[in-house]
Parts: structure tokens; C-alpha cells; sequence
């Protein structure tokens, strides 16, 4: 529970905590078995019988549930900041993303690149990324000034380019748009 | 003049296709305007809708052959060059527009996997898009049980265990119906009045006015689903 308020309150991703989420499972688990010999207390499944034992035996069931229902959406809202992470700055996660973040959600962000990928070439018939261009296009050409070394890059209108620490160049804003999500191009004039 | 036809008789060569702006500005073209209308209507209807087919398949024809009459004009003069230009920043518009179609139901899709599998909506989706809602949702479902559900009782899983062959998407998916997002219908929408309307009970409920053509209203989607459905009203 302090973990979600932990994640609700952060706008990045938060450490992943393993050793609440293991308590967590345990507790779930223990009301499980709590609520279960209870159930067992009540003779022939009447809950009148023992009303006491019955209401005990549905709080129990109630947290359990509750429990259940606060990890599904901690996990759920840790997936989306990977998701949203990745329309917003590509494919490289930052340092504080990668330190943060578990091995499996880490499995899950790369999945999940692939999974967008194979829909872009699927979806239509033209070459398409749908994960370049979210802002309408006003010119072809963007001047762009490379921040952070990149090296040589094959682009499809204009071939081998050498993106060269502060190098200045007039490209197509969609071919290099991964590099300006990482920051690694910035627009000159924007 | 005859400068003037030249320009004309290169513009045609490098355009090849058959998409004709003619003189009219970009948002005049008719098969933009339906899509830009049909991208607002996805992004501010809550639920999904069905894939307009038809037009995008249409849009990325165009795109194709538009593309492949710009790359097979090899050498050109600095003429050609300029309306090269001209046209592949068309084009790029032109895919704008498709990729914001599919992201903008992509990102729907996404947030309402478990409805669209839980309530057979697969039908509304595209192949690409059928496809992406199948193997998300063997995503989440692993990445959960990676996490956490494989520490739990199995009775307490949500997701299930399925057999391979059934990991696709249908009503009888093994998942808990506590865990599905719905989308929200009473959010409220703007809609335009196509034409005049007497006065609907349970419509916009304190109207007592006729509604008339033009008119622009904020109201509850699902109290006017049938008539965007109709054509009697449009989001606006």
C-alpha cells in the first residue's frame, strides 16, 4: 500500500520493492488460509450458524481481494510509465529507469517495443513508424545539431550520414527522431 | 505561359499517382477531411470503433504510389527538385495523418485490452490490431506472473493458466472481471447537430428547446451515441 502511494506521489519510476511485494503475496496468501479455516468452523456452509465466524471469514475475503486488486494496478501503472517512457523518449531507457526498474519490467519494456514495432509494419501497407512524427509535420527538413556523439547512420533519403558531436546537418525530422528523443539531436531554432 | 505549362507538365510527372490537390488547400482534399473527421471521432469517443478500413486502406495506397513515383525520379533538375520536395512533405502529412488514426487507437486499445477481449470487440479491430491485442495481453499476463501471481494460490491467480493453443483473445479468456477497464460513456462529448431535431426525451436533458442544425452542445456521449451513429449529430 505505501509502495502505491510511493508511485502515485512519483512522476518518474520509483525503486521496485521486492521485499514489500514478496510481503504482500505472503499476506494474501495467509488471509487465504485464515479465511479458509474459518469457512471450515461454520457446520454444513449455514453462515447463520455461526455469524460471527461468517462475517470474520468475509472481511478476510474482502482484504485478500483488496490486496489482490492494489498490486494488479501497482504493477499496471509501472508498465504504463514504460510504455508512456517509450513514446516519449524512445527505445534507451534513462539511468534512473534502468536502476529503478526490475529485471522483469525491464523484460516487459523490450517486449513491448517489439510488439509496437510489429504492429508498425503490420498495420498498413506503406512504410510506416508509428512511433516517429507525434507532432504534424511543418517542414521536411529539420536543422538539427548533433549534442552527443552518434557516429555513422544509414538514413533512406539521404544514405550514410556522419552524426558527429556538434556537427550541424538538414535532415528529415522522421528518420532521426529516435535520436532526438534521447536527446541526442536537438532542432536548431526550436 | 509556356514556362508556366512546362512547370505544369513536371509537376505531373513527378505526382505519377493519382492523388490530385488540384487548387484547393490541403484541408479541402475530401478523403483528408473524412480522415481528419475520423481521427477526432476516435480520439473523443470513449469506446473503440470500428476500423475505418476502407479509408485508411485508401490513404495507404496513396501514400505507396506516391512514394514510389518520388523515388523513381532519379536524376532531376533543380526544378523537379523543388516539387520533389513539395511532394514528400505531402507525403509526410499524409502519413501523419494514418499514424495518428492508428496510434490514437492503439493507445485506446491498449488501455482496454481486457474489455475488448472480455466483450467481443475483437470484431472491431483490424488484423494488425487483433494481433497486437492477443499478444499484449500474453504480455501482461506473464509479465504479472513474473512479478507476482506465480507466488500466490492458484486459486487466487486472475489470469489463469491457459493452454497455448487458447491464448487468443475470446469472451471466455480466463480473467477476472474485477480486473477490466471499461470505457466511460458518460463522458461528455461535443457534438454538432447535422440537421434539425425535435426535442428527444432523454436526450440533453435540460434542453427543452427544439435542436437545431448547427447547433454545438456538450452532452454525455452514451445520450448521444445514436445520433452520432445516425449522422444526425457529428463530434465536433
Amino acid at each position: 500500500m505505501e509502495a502505491l502511494s510511493i508511485l502515485h506521489s512519483s512522476k518518474v519510476l520509483p525503486e521496485y520493492p521486492t521485499y514489500e511485494i514478496r510481503q504482500a503475496t505472503k499476506d494474501i496468501n495467509d488471509l487465504h488460509d485464515s479465511m479458509e479455516r474459518k469457512l471450515k468452523e461454520i457446520p454444513d456452509d449455514d453462515a447463520t450458524a455461526k455469524p460471527e465466524i461468517s462475517a470474520s471469514a468475509l472481511i478476510d475475503h474482502y482484504k485478500l481481494e483488496r490486496s489482490k486488486r492494489v498490486l494488479y494496478a501497482y504493477h499496471d501503472e509501472r508498465c504504463n510509465r514504460l510504455e508512456r517512457y517509450f513514446w516519449r523518449h524512445g527505445n534507451e531507457l534513462s539511468e534512473s529507469f534502468q536502476t529503478n526498474a526490475s529485471k522483469q519490467e525491464t523484460d516487459y519494456f523490450k517486449n513491448y517495443i517489439n510488439l509496437i514495432e510489429e504492429y508498425s509494419q503490420n498495420a498498413v501497407e506503406c512504410n510506416l513508424d508509428i512511433t516517429t512524427t507525434m507532432e504534424p509535420p511543418r517542414e521536411l527538413l529539420a536543422k538539427l545539431r548533433v549534442i552527443e556523439d552518434i557516429g555513422e547512420v544509414y538514413l533512406p533519403d539521404v544514405g550514410s550520414v556522419n552524426l558527429e558531436k556538434n556537427s550541424v546537418h538538414y535532415l528529415k525530422k522522421a528518420d532521426v527522431e529516435q535520436f532526438i528523443k534521447a536527446g541526442k539531436l536537438i532542432e536548431m531554432g526550436s | 505561359m509556356e514556362a508556366k505549362e512546362e512547370t505544369k507538365k513536371e509537376q505531373e510527372e513527378v505526382k505519377g499517382a493519382d492523388l490530385d490537390y488540384g487548387d484547393e488547400p490541403e484541408g479541402e482534399n475530401p478523403l483528408i477531411k473524412k480522415m481528419i473527421k475520423i481521427i477526432l471521432k476516435e480520439r473523443e469517443i470513449p469506446e473503440i470503433l470500428p476500423y475505418e478500413e476502407e479509408t485508411v486502406s485508401e490513404l495507404d495506397t496513396i501514400v505507396k504510389e506516391q512514394e514510389e513515383a518520388v523515388s523513381e525520379q532519379e536524376t532531376r533538375t533543380a526544378n523537379e527538385n523543388f516539387f520533389v520536395m513539395i511532394y514528400k512533405t505531402e507525403i509526410e502529412r499524409l502519413k501523419f495523418l494514418l499514424k495518428t488514426y492508428l496510434r490514437t487507437r492503439l493507445f485506446k486499445i491498449q488501455k482496454y485490452y481486457l474489455y475488448i477481449i472480455k466483450h467481443e470487440k475483437a470484431d472491431l479491430l483490424s488484423k494488425a490490431e487483433y494481433n497486437f491485442v492477443a499478444n499484449y495481453f500474453l504480455y501482461k499476463r506473464n509479465h504479472f506472473k513474473e512479478c507476482f501471481t506465480k507466488d500466490l494460490y492458484d486459486s487466487l491467480n486472475d489470469f489463469v493458466e491457459i493452454k497455448e493453443e487458447d491464448a487468443v483473445p475470446h469472451k471466455n479468456a480466463p480473467v477476472s472481471e474485477d480486473l477490466v477497464v471499461q470505457p466511460s460513456l458518460k463522458r461528455p462529448v461535443f457534438i454538432k447537430m447535422n440537421c434539425d431535431m425535435p426535442r428527444v426525451n432523454d436526450f440533453v436533458m435540460e434542453t427543452k428547446e427544439n435542436l437545431k442544425m448547427g447547433e454545438i452542445m456538450l452532452v454525455p456521449y452514451d445520450n448521444c451515441k445514436d445520433l452520432i451513429e445516425a449522422n444526425v449529430a457529428e463530434i465536433v
